[in-house]
């Protein structure tokens, strides 16, 4: 891989992943703004290792674990760091995002009612479309622990679908 | 419904309900870095704090006080941190006993801060330290260290923002001194207030038989002390004072902003179509340093009003951040600049700038590189190491200290490890951490790993040495004395609090757990909000989300309709949003 700048590898990983991490951060944290920083961060981690990513048993799962720890970071101001750069330029937009993100009411409340572990699954699940194997080896528990955290965050969401 | 279909259904209601792709987001990820400078290692803007020496000694007092009752010894001892790990006992002075016998307790502190109500007070001064054995800044001195004075002297204490702020005029000898502080600790023996200047100092007040009592001590870059002077604090008949930032809180009726005071009275009738808030750090902060970034009109320009509602500087930016360090941020025309209290523009243009913070700030220079720059807007230069290392400096100082990351290609050292650089930018720590946070209270976290899968957070102090060992799954900077730390649990991560030892203060069973702020601190227990105090016990239960208290009063509710509520300390609602 290239030393000298971001790699193809590397700029095509970022393509296939970014919308969905940042997406899925937002809607794990809901709050755009912080998933947006740890999106960034988790991103420029990557670039930093970038000559490393094969060596990554599982650079997807690599990027949620830290993306999500990253986003706590961010909420709890350990480190506000790596906020990009060209992100300074769409600072303002934080406001804007919060505008143009308009999520159905009934939606958010279900989603934020869910225990942490059990949107973070959701979230990897049904957002992410990660597999119960890749999210258990994200969130560092057992393949069934996933899938009962799914279970139960099924149960709560199902008022969402059933309507019709 | 089957499974598959529930979930087939599920997954389009959350792509319907995701925040909608950001192309810019994207563009920044791809291109950190300024392709013609491959080497660059990333500018990090940590947060700065602002506490000093005081806090440790209050956490070292804290420690002490448990010790000395449970051991049930009478006398009062003070010990002083002296080395690396030896503890001595330095004096035992029972002039300062506390009246309350040596038990802690928080009915305890909240009677001595009870006490100390904002207005104006008078600092009695009548006696002053002798110096001699002082070792450090943090050091108690017992009373026998205080001399009588001959002519007393009086100094004006104002103290703000709900026993939070206190602000300090007075002549001593030929000057006349004005300095200000920030409550960092209290316990139920003594009150704490960090100075805001250079090399710090502290005003302490305490309860006697007599009435209060207070210490102002004043550090020194050379020495560990220039003066520390005792009196007692009266409260004076005098209620006018300035109130600082913080003390007002915005609030939205009717569609309008204005601002209400810590006892829920709108103070600024609410009159803008916009106000800046800050969020997401903790809280909503409208004023900062005596401004608030207003729109008089829906979609227009940005101004400054002051504390009385009065527009300071004419709406005339695209945008406006907030006063930081005596700078704020605004754009106009797609350029971002400084502007000074006056709102004309001290430094600039820019393509993107984040306010100052320990001295730097990050900007964005109209080449597109990232860059941080000083007060007088010059670069922050790259720091020279051993053996060819360089490094650039990541943010703002913080207790004398500020990250730095190795750049690639320099040295043997691989590129974005993180160390230390003092004020003189000499590499005092190191790099060798992945992940390194900012110093509070004498302690800074930082993560040890070769990836993030195995990272580690321990704690160092200022001379690189591992406080605390690499155990952590996270660790937050020490706040109040505690830090928040997470550790592995069967099913995630749980959430607890430790002293500057290690310690487990309060035992990690929270899902999520915040920094101490005033005493308080926010956790999520079962998907409920809880403040819990110092020993653990939750005090407050919210509905929603809480956020940190700043001035005795906390925002919350939930983010999304963009109009706070706000509680006082016992958990009444002050405010209820619209």
């Amino acid at each position: 891989m290239a030393t000298g700048g971001p790699g193809e590898d590397f700029e095509s990983f970022v393509r296939r992943h970014f919308h969905t991490l940042e997406k899925s951060l937002a809607m794990i944290t809901m709050d755009a703004e912080s998933a947006a920083d740890a999106a960034q961060d988790t991103f420029l981690r990557l670039y930093l290792r970038r000559d490393e990513v094969d060596k990554l048993n599982d650079p997807v799962a690599w990027l949620y674990r830290v993306g999500i720890n990253r986003c706590y970071d961010y909420r709890r101001r350990l480190k506000r760091a790596a906020r990009l750069f060209d992100r300074l330029t769409v600072a303002a937009e934080a406001d804007e995002l919060h505008e143009h993100w308009a999520p159905n009411i009934d939606f958010i409340s279900l989603v934020k009612r869910l225990p942490k572990q059990q949107r973070i699954a959701a979230v990897l699940f049904y957002q992410a479309d990660l597999s119960t194997k890749e999210i258990a080896r994200v969130m560092h528990i057992s393949e069934s622990a996933v899938k009962s955290h799914l279970q139960r965050a099924r149960e709560r969401l199902r008022p969402l679908v059933e309507e019709d | 419904m089957d499974i598959q279909v529930t979930d087939a259904k599920l997954r389009e209601v959350f792509k319907q309900n995701a925040p909608p792709s950001n192309e810019r987001h994207l563009a920044a990820a791809l291109r950190p870095d300024r392709p013609e400078e491959p080497g660059r290692a990333p500018l990090r803007s940590p947060k700065a704090t602002r506490r000093r020496w005081t806090l440790r000694t209050a956490a070292i007092m804290a420690a002490v006080l448990v010790l000395v009752a449970a051991a049930g010894i009478g006398a009062w001892k003070i010990v002083s941190h002296v080395g690396q790990d030896d503890w001595i006992i330095v004096i035992n002075d029972p002039v300062i006993s506390p009246t309350t016998g040596g038990t802690s307790t928080t009915a305890e502190a909240e009677g001595l801060l009870a006490t100390v109500t904002d207005g104006v007070w008078e600092l009695r001064v009548d006696r002053w330290g002798r110096l001699d054995n002082v070792r450090l800044p943090s050091d108690w001195l017992p009373e026998t260290a205080y001399v009588q004075m001959e002519d007393p002297t009086t100094f004006q204490v104002v103290i703000s923002e709900g026993g939070t702020r206190v602000s300090i005029e007075g002549d001593w000898g030929v000057h006349h001194h004005t300095v200000e502080g920030e409550r960092s600790s209290a316990d139920s023996d003594r009150i704490w207030y960090d100075f805001d200047i250079s090399a710090g100092g502290r005003f302490v007040i305490w309860q006697t038989a007599d009435g209060l009592q207070a210490e102002e001590t004043i550090y020194g870059s050379g020495r560990p002390m220039l003066r520390s002077l005792r009196g007692s604090l009266v409260k004076t008949g005098a209620t006018e004072i300035n109130t600082g930032e913080s003390s007002l809180f915005p609030v939205r009726v009717d569609g309008k902003w204005g601002f209400i005071d810590s006892a829920g009275t709108i103070q600024i009738e609410p009159q803008f179509a916009g106000v800046r808030r800050l969020e997401g750090e903790g809280g909503l902060v409208g004023f900062n340093e005596g401004l608030c970034a207003v729109q008089l009109v829906k979609d227009g320009p940005w101004g400054f009003v002051d504390t009385s509602g009065q527009v300071i500087i004419e709406p005339q930016f695209d945008l406006a951040q907030w006063f930081s360090e005596g700078l704020a941020v605004v754009r106009n025309a797609g350029h971002w600049y400084f502007i000074d209290e006056t709102g004309a523009m001290v430094l600039g243009p820019f393509s993107g700038a984040i306010g100052f913070s320990g001295g730097l700030a990050l900007i964005v220079d109209e080449e597109g590189g990232p860059t941080l720059i000083d007060r007088k807007g010059s670069k922050v230069p790259e720091v020279e190491g051993p053996d060819g290392l360089r490094l650039s400096i990541a943010g703002g100082y913080s207790e004398g200290l500020a990250v730095a990351y190795t750049i690639e290609g320099a040295g043997s050292a691989p590129a974005g490890l993180a160390g230390y650089v003092d004020e003189s930018s000499a590499l005092v720590i190191e790099p060798r951490f992945s992940v390194a946070g900012d110093f509070s209270e004498d302690l800074a976290p930082v993560g040890v790993g070769e990836n993030d899968d195995v990272m580690e957070y321990g704690y160092i102090d200022k001379t690189g040495d591992w406080a605390i060992q690499p155990q952590f799954w996270l660790a937050n900077p020490l706040s109040e004395g505690l830090a928040a730390v997470a550790v592995k649990a069967k099913d995630g991560v749980r959430w607890g609090y430790i002293d500057r030892t290690g310690a487990w203060k309060i035992q990690p069973r929270f899902d999520e757990a915040h920094d101490f702020s005033e005493g308080l601190a926010v956790v999520w227990l079962d998907n409920t909000c809880h403040y819990i105090d110092t020993t653990g016990a939750v005090v407050i239960t919210v509905q929603g989300m809480g956020f940190d208290f700043a001035g005795g009063v906390a925002r919350v509710g939930g983010g999304f309709d963009g109009s706070p509520s706000y509680i006082d300390r016992t958990g009444s609602v002050i405010w209820r949003g619209e």
